[in-house]
């Protein structure tokens, strides 16, 4: 039956454009190297979590949070490898629990903005008119306001905290999704009317969803981790600035927050977590850069 | 079509910040004041009227130039935005300017030589300046310049002769990361010229191979080059906030963070407010260079009686 | 000398990721002064590779000139330095590519693109370089004043006109046209070709034209070549090649253009597939398509054959080998 065949050719199709995809990105020696790091990174914020909710907290307490102001300063040693900061807490412990901030709170950040944004452009797509302009408009507005200081006038006007700082963040990312989503959820609008017109019956569906969706999934998927690399960037910024994570919680800015009055005494506290949101930015970038040439190779050369 | 975008954007940041908890009452007349105070305080700033009422009201005001006034110093808002944006200019101004000397020229040779050493090492540096965050870079630069060698100031804005000095590091700060991005956008922005076939046919002609970059490939080049000039220029206007707060720069970024940290709404407002503005005039001017640099826009722009939204690339 | 161009044992590679790409294979060619030759084949046979290499346009990476030599009025071009060879484009050989719409640059105008060529070669003002431009855009059928507008607001055919101002502007001996009205509809196509006819008469210029329309080169070449993966199969005047073509290749494109004279059900195309030229036959490249193909194809490449005058063809019917296919005639 030739129905069955295009069914099972456009499902081999798909499974294979991931695979292709997938061979692609791993001849990208650089993007594999920072996928790797990014995930021993990320084990590294699970297992931060976890140690915390089996000790209860107190590993977090005393290494991380409570202060040691005689042992401040002290350089990187083989005890402490990264030194000791401003009130005598070991670096190294602090960058790696403040992982869950820095790292985990701007993947949840650019969650919420995709399905936000992916909701918004599904609508604006799919119903076209009055409704599409409107919510196109709306997006255009938010996008005429540079990103940080839209940030800022958000964290302004909510107060600093975790939870403002995640909505000051998702919101700035709301039009890209919604873009993306948009233009796809349009292609797909027109393939199905020309496809009802023809009466042609289920197998056309199949490959609507099959070959259409993951082309439209591969932008989202770049954008999303541009995005986490921009949010990252952002919340190390307003918490660097005073208006984002407060401290003593150990945000990667944060940490960076009075490492500007130190620098003379202690180069370890500025150099640290600056290097460390560089590495964890740079991996993310050049991540994204790979997906993109892995899922759509047409545009690299 | 500019005054659209700009209601849009004055409106925006004005809701942003009304919607803000807090009671700006206590703050200005203090924790003792009494009930009919607070009261008769609300009418006078408007506080009970709704949402659009109250921006009415303040852009009403905002056009002659009443921004309102301080709730911390009681200075009138506008004057004191003012002393504080054009040093803002000036640092984003050299900022936009080391990014283009640095990352055009780059950008040109790293396409000219693809495939070859400069190619790569240039894609790296363009990759970790992108990675860079701004503020770290800034205090590197104190560690290195002005503690370990003594060369430049740390912080502060120079008068006269010593502004030039005190520009550097901050302009450096501001500029690597936008650097970065024309850097890359001109090299992908040759590259797409360079295969051309027009190119072919300026070769056959026999014209030299550096007169044809100049004027053909860099031309035909430009387009988008200049578009994320213009909007690296609006974020750094936007965004110096960081930069200035490192370096103590006396610009309205810093000012505004200040604000926010002292709770001051009408100078949060004014300042984000000016800040938003300045952000659309640049893009609006962007894409009126545009049609300067591309004669087909330009033809369009004619042809439609001189406003038409024009399309822009769309990049990080 | 007698030939504007001789092209001696030419090899042209490119060297891409997925392999080496033999783009020009030992190609022999010449052209007389005054001459018109036309170039025949099919869409990656190598006929613009070829062209190319005249000029030297060839960029490397990923492309280069591996071998051979390429005479043009007795000067070597593959062994004069860049500085020399661009005196020479342009001045003394233009090409023309193939497709309008993109070889004209958007930004400048039409008149400066035609002006540029000449301010680079002669050595005259401004002002006059101004004048012999609008000069040569009346040549072409462009109104003068239309010197400062630019090329998207000009139609496909003025877009060649233009391109044929550019490549004639210095009154070069040697015009290199690839396929100069394929991308243009047929009136258009007859306009453009009637231009270059009368430019060329009136100037004296020798003509390469490339094309895979025959019946183009019928109407303008006395000389054709046929190409065929990289390599030429089969040359000579007009008269010869088209009333006797002998190459199996040859006689497969005649056969498969229609004719008005012939009723037939279906057209006869050449079977099978242009190579890969990452990945070309052993012994003669045409011997998986040629229905007269024997074991000498496969692992011989047939040698240059005169059959008459200056027909010469390359194929192993032609050689000593004719034997092969005289036996199987005779068994019949």
């Amino acid at each position: 039956m030739s129905k069955d065949l295009t069914l099972n050719n456009s499902a081999v199709k798909s499974r294979s454009l991931w695979a292709d995809a997938w061979r692609r990105f791993r001849k990208n020696k650089m993007a594999v190297v920072s996928l790797v790091f990014l995930m021993v990174l990320a084990g590294i914020g699970i297992a931060t979590l976890i140690i915390d909710w089996v000790t209860n907290g107190s590993i977090y307490e005393s290494q991380v949070i409570s202060q040691n102001l005689s042992q401040r300063f002290v350089e990187p040693s083989l005890e402490h490898p990264l030194g000791l900061d401003e009130f005598g807490r070991d670096i190294l412990l602090r960058l790696l629990w403040g992982t869950r901030y820095s790292l985990f709170m701007s993947i949840a950040a650019v969650l919420a903005a995709g399905v936000v944004g992916i909701v918004i452009g599904a609508i604006a797509g799919y119903y076209g008119g009055k409704v599409d302009s409107v919510i196109m408009r709306l997006m255009d507005v938010v996008l005429s306001l540079p990103y940080m200081l839209l940030a800022i006038a958000i964290v302004a006007a909510l107060g600093p905290g975790l939870v403002n700082v995640l909505i000051s963040i998702a919101i700035g990312y709301v039009p890209e999704f919604a873009r993306i989503t948009r233009a796809s959820v349009m292609t797909i609008r027109e393939r199905e009317f020309i496809e009802a017109a023809k009466a042609v019956g289920g197998s056309d569906k199949v490959i609507i969803f099959n070959q259409i969706l993951p082309n439209s999934l591969a932008p989202l998927i770049v954008e999303f981790t541009m995005a986490i690399a921009g949010a990252i960037l952002s919340i190390a910024g307003l918490s660097f600035l005073g208006l984002g994570i407060q401290p003593p919680l150990p945000e990667w800015g944060a940490m960076l927050t009075n490492a500007r009055g130190y620098i003379r005494d202690a180069w370890h506290i500025t150099i640290f977590p600056g290097l460390t949101i560089l590495i964890t930015i740079l991996a993310l970038n050049i991540i994204g850069d790979g997906l993109r040439d892995a899922l759509d190779p047409k545009l690299k050369n | 079509m500019m005054i659209p975008v700009l209601i849009g954007v004055s409106f925006l940041v004005f809701f942003i910040l009304a919607v803000s908890p807090g009671d700006p009452t206590r703050m200005i007349l203090g924790q003792q004041a009494s009930e009919q105070a607070i009261e008769a305080m609300r009418e006078e700033l408007g506080l009970n009227d709704n949402l659009f009422v109250r921006y009415f009201h303040y852009m009403a005001d905002a056009v002659q130039g009443d921004f309102g006034v301080s709730w911390k110093t009681k200075l009138e808002v506008l004057p004191q935005v003012m002393g504080y944006f054009p040093n803002t200019v000036i640092l984003s101004l050299a900022g936009i300017l080391v990014a283009i000397l640095i990352g055009v020229p780059i950008g040109i040779l790293s396409a000219k030589k693809q495939y070859t050493w400069v190619d790569n090492v240039a894609t790296v540096l363009g990759l970790i300046g992108v990675a860079m965050p701004n503020f770290w870079l800034g205090l590197l630069l104190v560690m290195l310049f002005s503690l370990t060698l003594g060369w430049l100031p740390p912080s502060g804005m120079g008068q006269g002769l010593d502004l030039i000095p005190s520009l550097i590091l901050p302009a450096i700060t501001l500029g690597t990361g936008c650097a970065a991005s024309i850097m890359r956008m001109t090299r992908s922005s040759m590259l797409e010229a360079m295969r051309q076939d027009y190119i072919d046919t300026a070769r056959a002609k026999g014209l030299k191979e550096r007169y044809i970059t100049r004027y053909h490939m860099f031309k035909n080049a430009l387009i988008p080059i200049v578009t994320i000039i213009g909007l690296q220029f609006g974020m750094l206007l936007g965004g110096a906030a960081l930069t200035e707060t490192i370096f103590s720069w006396p610009g309205l970024g810093r000012f505004m963070i200040e604000s926010i940290k002292s709770k001051d709404m009408p100078m949060v407002l004014g300042s984000a407010m000016f800040l938003a503005i300045m952000y659309s005039v640049v893009n609006l001017l962007v894409d009126i260079l545009y049609a300067y640099v591309d004669p087909r826009i330009k033809a369009q722009y004619n042809s439609m009686g001189g406003k038409k939204r024009v399309k822009r690339f769309n990049f990080k | 000398m007698n030939n504007i161009l001789e092209i001696k044992d030419l090899v042209v590679r490119y060297e891409t990721e997925d392999g080496i790409v033999k783009a020009v294979n030992s190609v022999n060619l010449s052209l007389k002064k005054g001459a018109a030759l036309g170039l025949v084949g099919e869409t990656g046979a190598g006929k613009t590779t070829l062209a190319k290499s005249i000029l030297r346009l060839i960029q490397w990476p990923p492309g280069r000139i591996v071998s051979g030599n390429i005479l043009y009025d007795g000067t070597d071009l593959t062994a004069i330095t860049e500085n020399e060879m661009c005196k020479i484009r342009g001045n003394d050989i233009s090409m023309i590519f193939q497709d309008p719409m993109t070889a004209l640059n958007p930004v400048l105008t039409v008149g400066k693109q035609i002006s540029e060529v000449i301010e680079e070669h002669d050595k005259i003002s401004a002002k006059e370089a101004d004048s012999k431009m609008r000069e040569m855009l009346s040549m072409v059928g462009i109104d003068p004043n239309r010197a400062e507008e630019y090329p998207h607001q000009f139609s496909g055919g003025m877009k060649q006109r233009v391109v044929i101002a550019i490549a004639l502007a210095c009154n070069p001996s040697l015009l290199v046209a690839d396929e100069p009205t394929t991308a243009l509809d047929v009136t258009i196509q007859a306009q453009v070709l009637d231009l270059i006819r009368n430019l060329r008469e009136q100037l004296g210029t020798s003509l390469l034209l490339i094309t895979h329309d025959l019946g183009v080169v019928a109407q303008n070449c006395e000389y054709v070549a046929i190409m065929y993966a990289g390599e030429i199969v089969e040359y000579g005047e007009l008269r010869d090649v088209f009333k006797n073509g002998l190459h199996p290749y040859t006689e497969g494109l005649f056969d498969s253009i229609p004719k008005l004279n012939e009723d037939v059900d279906r057209l006869k195309p050449i079977e099978g597939l242009m190579p890969d030229p990452a990945n070309l036959p052993e012994g003669c490249t045409f011997h998986p398509r040629c229905k007269y193909a024997k074991d000498i194809c496969k692992t011989q490449k047939p040698e240059k054959r005169t059959i008459e005058g200056e027909h010469i063809v390359y194929c192993h019917r032609f050689s000593e080998y004719e034997h092969l296919w005289k036996e199987g005639q005779e068994n019949e």
